[in-house]
């Protein structure tokens, strides 16, 4: 088989960082450290007699039968070992992260879960070797497909939170941070861990909804956790909108009355989670969030059309915004949308 | 699956093949079919003096005179082999080489 390959991926093939990934009824992916491509088969009407490097070996039949002739023999032979049919092209493509949130999904985390010990317990349970046989995407790929699902490790397996454990050890975290007067830009690590894990809450979970909700940072006295203000409310809107939609004016009394004091809500922070619609003299408001929605262009449209029919670019925009891997794809799409908009701005 | 792709020669030691292309289809006479190991098909000849790369190509099979040249190619080609594992369920390509 003929594999062609740019000069910047000889390094990674030649050291043997390279693997092939994919079930037998998919398309088969190349896979660098780092990027992802589609192999395609390209095939050729020419010939192609390919030729190892090697001893010179003397033909040992002739058409005309005159192998006995010495002196004939005497000139330099190469020997053609294959004719190639073609050769497989790569083609740098978005990794098929659909499928890690899809398996992710099939069994989160929940607290107090017991997995039981058996290895039937295990089904929907993945590790990471698990993952890089079952997705088609580059290792660096994968693992920031895994941080945009927000998925944590547990017990060697990669797991999502289910959304009622990370509301229940949020709101433990703000309770204490009101008993204990931390500060929510500046909750201390430690006395986080400990005090949580004497109410039954592991390090684990404890330090995964800190990294989700906030930043970390280094002082003198230990290390400090500072809770981001969007996150945390964006949090508490989804829980507001959980029951369905809702008129804007009582979801955002319902919003603020729910979020830590000290915080403001925005409805700038709900950009990419919500869809507005006007009922009447009402507005209304709904769920929808863009993490939900497919990463390929072809099936997000799809999903984005069958929510509404019709879209007006502002509100459009926050969904189809660039996400992992598919930077190419979103920037093309964009550069046409763009030149269409001009267009119709034009007409008028 | 994974299948892993390995160099069977390291970085530094890949050697190069050569490649011979052709359009069209090279048959051997039926007399032959079947029996083409070792089968002699034609005579490559360079037509300049000096042997640099561009130069002129003659290629000479049974009546057959094709004009060729010596091409660089755009991207490196690499040579890979399937090669199966004993528990069978991945295989190892193997690069044997890789050719400018």
């Amino acid at each position: 088989i003929l594999l062609e390959a740019g000069d910047d991926l000889l390094p990674d093939l030649l050291q043997g960082r390279v693997t092939v990934r994919g079930r037998p009824e998919e398309e088969a992916v190349l896979c660098t450290p780092s990027a992802t491509y589609a192999m395609k088969f390209v095939g050729t009407s020419n010939s192609m007699f390919l030729i190892p490097p090697g001893e010179a070996v003397a033909a040992s039949l002739r058409p005309d039968h005159t192998n006995e002739d010495a002196t004939v023999a005497s000139a330099a032979a190469a020997s053609i070992i294959k004719v190639a049919p073609g050769s497989i092209e790569l083609v740098r493509t978005a990794p098929r992260l659909d499928k890690l949130r899809s398996l992710l999904r099939e069994r989160p985390y929940v607290l107090d879960e017991d997995l039981g010990d058996g290895s039937e317990d295990k089904q929907g349970l993945y590790t990471w070797q698990d993952l890089c046989v079952l997705v088609q995407s580059s290792d660096s790929e994968l693992l920031e497909g895994l941080n945009s699902l927000s998925a944590v490790e547990i017990d060697g397996f990669w797991r999502t939170v289910d959304v009622g454990s990370v509301n229940t050890v949020l709101d433990m975290i703000l309770h204490n941070s009101v008993l204990h007067d931390w500060l929510l830009n500046a909750l201390p690590e430690n006395a986080v861990l400990s005090v949580m894990e004497a109410d039954g809450f592991t390090h684990k979970i404890v330090a995964h909804c800190l990294s989700r909700f906030g930043t970390k940072v280094e002082q003198e006295a230990g290390s400090c956790w500072k809770l981001d203000e969007r996150l945390v409310c964006l949090q508490f809107a989804r829980r507001a909108l959980a029951a369905g939609k809702m008129k804007l004016n009582n979801f955002m009394d319902k919003w603020e009355r729910s979020i830590p004091s000290g915080m403001r809500a925005d409805l700038q922070m709900l950009e990419g989670e919500v869809l507005y619609e006007r009922l009447g003299a009402e507005t209304w408001v709904h769920a929808f969030s863009v993490a939900d929605l497919p990463l390929t262009p072809a099936e997000r449209f799809a999903a984005l059309f069958r929510e509404r029919p019709r879209w007006e670019w502002k509100d459009l925009q926050p969904f189809i915004r660039y996400n992992n891997g598919l930077a190419c794809t979103w920037s093309v799409f964009r550069r046409v949308a763009d030149q269409i908009r001009k267009k119709n701005a034009t007409k008028r | 699956m994974q299948i892993q792709v390995r160099c069977g020669c390291g970085e530094a030691a890949c050697p190069e093949w050569a490649v011979v292309e052709v359009q069209g289809v090279l048959q051997p006479q039926p007399c032959f079919s079947g029996r083409i190991q070792g089968l002699h098909i034609g005579r490559l000849c360079s037509t300049s003096s000096a042997p640099t790369s561009k130069g002129g190509y003659t290629f000479t099979v049974g009546y057959h005179e094709l004009a060729g040249s010596k091409v660089t190619l755009k991207k490196p080609l690499l040579v890979l082999r399937k090669k199966k594992n004993d528990n069978g369920d991945t295989g190892e390509l193997e690069l044997p080489a890789r050719r400018r």
